[in-house]
């Protein structure tokens, strides 16, 4: 009886009617699913709401002048106006934060599914790999792995994935390992299906939402380690306009030009914000289980 | 329990060694050799050599490895810094304790804002301060931490002139009195402990906060409510108690977001410590300060999670029966 409503279940729960309206139901999933959207459409339509190069030298006389109705949120060092190059920084920041979650979450339920079909040896040693990553301040890691060569953005998105999979593979790993006990399983096993289609027919429907909310969670904290390499010179380079880099610029010049330094990082709180929200939302709606905690540590 | 506490303590152990080696030689296979950036390039090939082997840069990767591990583990010898021309050791014990002072001061305020703040959010629940400290929670654990640092200063230091921006003592420090260049040391200290310690207490509060709201709603609440035991005596003694356990482990995992996010506050404020020596050593690839940074950190944040994981076992004796399953 429970096989036939298992595999209902297993229709996946993203599909349920009612989600979407369930998640629009949630004041803060709103707010979140509005900024996301938002910052998407800025990212897309760049070129339209900002149109011309955001890193051409811009006149001399327009060097560092504060918030006016001309530059509403001021011009830099170089005369080249912020509001402009905030609307083009967006692009790096989402790209970073989506790729970057993209190869993590990958990494992450290969790994935990792996890890919680497998033979146990087979789990104890990728869980064993999976503490010795958490056992270490993702910074340094992050940092030691950027610094091996010459600054990328690709080779930033590829170590903030590589260095983020742990969580989403202990998160899977043990969904599997309640999922295998479950009737459902067994019957799919009984039938003798190999542990392949057993992984892709049967667990990742079930997983699946938890996954998609562990990376909406995970998107922001990518943005704000992008935003500190950037910061640090090691992310995107010059003429790539990105927010981090944008307040490096600021840094020197903290009170005679307060806005470089202050709308970028508005920006990517606005923008971290908006996915937190939205993805403590989805997990309301899609992983009751484990909504309401604000704990979950993967920075 | 002793079973449990020794399996514990070898894994902990075998985590160490293991990590040291997939740095050592994640470094080394970096392109680009370390000599470039320490020698004159007109430099003969001769002299160049000279110096490779005088520095041990010209043995096999291996042989580095074994060479440095051996002299590690059996003379506590870390070997010399490239950059700053002096041992390894030397410069780790003169930065790790400001480090120390700066994560431990940062850990106060953590622990002071998360339980405290927790708690608060608990026993205000569906009042509007809730909701104003949830929104201000999520702000603040939605900032870069970094640019959080830079708006400090701008505020407290450029703006108002409260507190110095940068470094642990003033420049005529050295002419001070004993205690009052201690209050100077702590007037310098209190940007960067705020910062480190406020980013991650948010996330405990909140998380406190639902797990005390859940212990709240249980069966032997509502008795001790019933008893009519006074409300700070059900919330301190019987409520907190069991919604601490899952924050203990917490506790121990903040450790090392605290050392990492020490990186970012000893960056902007120019603290003297570890993680600014490891930033500098990165970009400089200073290959033996690296390995001596990331074995120190590493071995003090397994030693944090044996911690954490012991004072779990000891708060729950089930822990002690079944030891721990997957997190």
């Amino acid at each position: 009886m429970t096989n036939g409503l298992d595999l209902t279940l297993a229709a996946v729960q993203l599909r349920r009617p009612g989600a979407l309206r369930r998640l629009l139901a949630n004041s803060s999933a709103r707010v979140g699913l509005a900024l996301v959207l938002l910052l998407a459409l800025t990212a897309l339509l760049a070129g339209v709401l900002a149109p011309g190069s955001p890193s051409a030298l811009g006149p001399a006389a327009l060097r560092l002048h504060p918030p006016s109705a001309a530059h509403p949120l001021g011009t830099d060092v170089l005369g080249r106006d912020m509001l402009q190059r905030l609307v083009w920084g967006s692009r790096v920041s989402l790209l970073v934060g989506w790729i970057g979650v993209a190869v993590a979450v990958l990494c992450g339920t290969l790994i935990g599914l792996v890890a919680g079909l497998g033979p146990g040896w087979l789990d104890r040693s990728l869980m064993g790999v999976t503490d010795l990553f958490l056992a270490f301040p993702r910074i340094f890691l992050v940092l030691l792995l950027t610094s091996v060569s010459a600054p990328s953005l690709t080779l930033v998105m590829v170590v903030l994935g590589l260095t983020g999979w742990m969580g989403v593979a202990r998160l899977v790993r043990a969904e599997v390992l309640t999922l295998r006990e479950r009737d459902f399983v067994a019957a799919a096993r009984g039938l003798g299906l190999p542990p392949w289609r057993l992984a892709r027919q049967h667990l990742l429907p079930h997983v699946l939402p938890v996954v998609v909310v562990a990376a909406t969670l995970r998107v922001g904290n990518i943005i704000l380690l992008e935003s500190f390499l950037s910061f640090l010179g090691l992310g995107a380079q010059e003429p790539t306009v990105s927010w981090g880099a944008m307040i490096e610029q600021g840094r020197g010049y903290l009170l005679e030009g307060w806005w470089l330094a202050t709308f970028p990082g508005l920006a990517i709180t606005l923008t971290v914000i908006g996915y937190n929200l939205l993805g403590d939302g989805l997990r309301e709606v899609l992983d009751p289980r484990r909504a309401g905690g604000g704990g979950e540590h993967d920075r | 329990m002793l079973r449990y506490f020794l399996r514990r303590l070898l894994i902990s152990i075998l985590l160490v060694p293991a990590l040291l080696t997939v740095v050592f030689f994640v470094i080394h296979a970096a392109p680009g050799d370390p000599l470039d950036r320490y020698t004159d390039p007109e430099l003969g090939a001769a002299e160049r050599a000279a110096i490779a082997h005088s520095l041990g840069l010209d043995r096999s990767v291996f042989e580095q490895y074994l060479s440095w591990l051996g002299g590690a583990i059996l003379h506590g010898d870390l070997g010399r810094s490239l950059h700053w021309h002096r041992s390894v050791t030397g410069i780790l014990a003169e930065t790790i304790p400001h480090t120390l002072l700066l994560t431990v001061s940062a850990y106060l305020i953590y622990l002071l804002l998360g339980v405290g703040g927790g708690t608060l959010l608990a026993r205000y629940r569906g009042h509007p301060l809730e909701r104003a400290a949830t929104v201000a929670g999520l702000t603040v654990y939605s900032l870069p931490t970094f640019w959080l640092g830079l708006m400090m200063i701008l505020l407290f230091c450029r703006q108002l002139g409260w507190f110095p921006a940068s470094g642990m003592h003033s420049p005529d420090a050295v002419f001070l009195s004993a205690p009052r260049r201690f209050l100077d040391m702590l007037h310098h200290l209190v940007l960067p402990a705020v910062l480190l310690g406020s980013g991650s207490a948010m996330a405990t509060a909140r998380y406190l906060s639902h797990s005390l709201t859940e212990v709240l709603g249980q069966d032997y609440i509502l008795a001790a409510r019933a008893k009519g035991l006074p409300e700070r005596v059900v919330l301190g003694r019987h409520a907190l108690r069991n919604a601490l356990l899952p924050v203990i482990t917490l506790v121990g995992l903040s450790f090392p977001f605290l050392l990492g996010g020490s990186v970012v506050a000893e960056v902007i404020f120019a603290w003297p410590g570890m993680g600014r020596v490891a930033v500098e050593a990165i970009f400089a690839r200073d290959y033996p300060v690296i390995m001596g940074t990331t074995a120190l950190s590493a071995t003090m944040v397994v030693l944090g999670n044996l911690v954490a994981d012991l004072l779990y076992a000891l708060a729950d004796p089930r822990v002690r029966l079944v030891g721990r399953r997957a997190a």
